[in-house]
């Protein structure tokens, strides 16, 4: 039997931008929602709902970047040195995010909190724009040259309206989710606000997936090309519509976790789409079709991409069972006490 | 820095490794940039370590006896957390949160 080493490292970074997107997801959503929340104890208690997971979650994004280095040089290359002012602003947003949770609580004083607080909230937004902004990029194309070097790609370029518009889509999407996690974490008065923040944030992010819909596959030629040639992927297509419409019944049954479930199938789902788009690209270039990085023409020797998969096997289960771990220990609501953020 | 001026010892000069694509002044803004970060942060930390030594440590509790084995491990861990057995799956009928400050 023989295996395409390209395709299931296509398909493994995909799982792999998947997971991170349903677990650190939540953990920027906080970020996103944390301005909405007044005074110190409400505050504490966002930050303590995501305090032991987030960095473990955070861990996907590494291991998407360290596999798509490894499986997929050329196409990193050219990612990481085009986008490579943009990369750097969300390397800080997102040692902001994680140090302001640490620091927050360490001192009293409203100068202090207040602005740890708004670190960890700007930088979360900021961080999950740029990811929305570069899945964007991502399917509009780049000036990809022949030699595989992304020449030209400055803010302007970077910033077009399309990728904005999945930036502010990415917010609302985390934003959701975040707040859906928040309810299943809180209790009292607190989980009542939460409750109108869920219902607030569901339909923003209704409004931009429509949205979104509509000018990617108006604007964006060739979006649905692989659909039409892979009939079966709108199978999920179809489990995408109704995970997105599980998450308002499920609320109004009074069942949130399985809402949650429902925004977790549907950012996922959504990585399936965006893999379903890109296929078999990773870099579409606006240049000249001959000049697009895929997962052949950028990829490692067909030995590396096998010793990646071996080790990437043993890793999965280590990586899985120390996660679940870790959910299990901090299940329930939040609590806070002397060993708090 | 000992291997200078290789990148890939004997394979690839440092200057051949070089991205086209990113200018010098890129590189320079973004030393820049992670230097300034990890300045503050160093001071925010020395700031916060000296406030914790000048105040003296917090009192730990003692460690439960059974903390020894994994299972008491676990166990020690999860009544520190005390969670309560609060379900995930059922709307808030949990009694209010802990000692909030």
């Amino acid at each position: 039997m023989t295996v395409d080493l390209n395709l299931t490292w296509f398909v493994l970074l995909g799982v792999l931008l998947a997971g991170y997107g349903v677990l650190d997801g939540f953990d920027l959503g906080v970020g996103v929602l944390h301005p909405f929340a007044r005074g110190d104890g409400d505050r504490r208690v966002l930050m303590n709902s995501i305090g032991p997971l987030w960095d473990g979650n955070e861990v996907w994004l590494v291991v998407f970047g360290g596999a798509l280095f490894a499986a997929f040089p050329r196409a990193y290359a050219a990612a990481f040195s085009g986008f490579y002012t943009p990369f750097m602003l969300l390397l800080c947003a997102l040692i902001f995010r994680g140090v302001s949770m640490e620091f927050r609580s360490k001192r009293p004083g409203r100068l202090w909190r207040g602005f740890w607080d708004w670190a960890f909230a700007g930088a979360s937004t900021l961080a999950t724009f740029l990811f929305g902004v570069t899945v964007g990029d991502s399917i509009t194309g780049l000036p990809l040259d022949a030699e595989g070097e992304l020449r030209g790609a400055g803010l302007a370029v970077l910033l077009r309206p399309y990728p904005v518009l999945v930036g502010l889509f990415a917010v609302a999407t985390f934003a959701m989710h975040g707040s859906i996690y928040l309810y299943l974490k809180t209790t009292g008065e607190l989980q009542e606000r939460i409750r109108r923040w869920m219902w607030r944030t569901f339909f923003l992010f209704l409004f931009f997936y429509l949205l979104t819909t509509a000018v990617t596959l108006a604007a964006i030629p060739g979006s649905t090309a692989n659909f039409a040639r892979y009939p079966w992927t709108w199978v999920v297509v179809l489990l995408n519509v109704l995970a997105v419409a599980n998450i308002p019944r499920a609320i109004s049954q009074g069942r949130p976790f399985y809402a949650f479930l429902s925004s977790s199938c549907t950012i996922a789902a959504f990585t399936f789409l965006f893999g379903v788009t890109l296929f078999p690209n990773l870099l579409v270039s606006s240049l000249d079709p001959a000049y697009h990085l895929n997962v052949y023409n950028a990829a490692s020797s067909q030995k590396t991409l096998g010793i990646m998969l071996a080790v990437a096997l043993l890793g999965m289960p280590l990586v899985l069972s120390y996660t679940a771990v870790v959910y299990w220990v901090f299940r329930g609501k939040v609590q806070i006490d002397k060993f708090s953020y | 820095m000992g291997r200078q001026p290789w990148v890939v010892y004997n394979l690839r000069r440092t200057e051949d490794g070089l991205s086209k694509t990113v200018a010098a002044d890129q590189v320079l803004g973004s030393i820049v940039l992670f230097g300034v970060v990890y300045l503050l942060l160093f001071a925010v930390w020395v700031y916060v370590l000296n406030d914790k030594v000048q105040h003296g440590p917090d009192e730990a509790p003692a460690p439960a006896p059974a903390a020894t084995t994994a299972g008491g491990l676990l166990d020690s861990a999860g009544r520190l957390v005390q969670h309560g057995g609060h379900s995930l799956t059922e709307a808030g009928t949990a009694p209010p949160g802990g000692r909030g400050e």
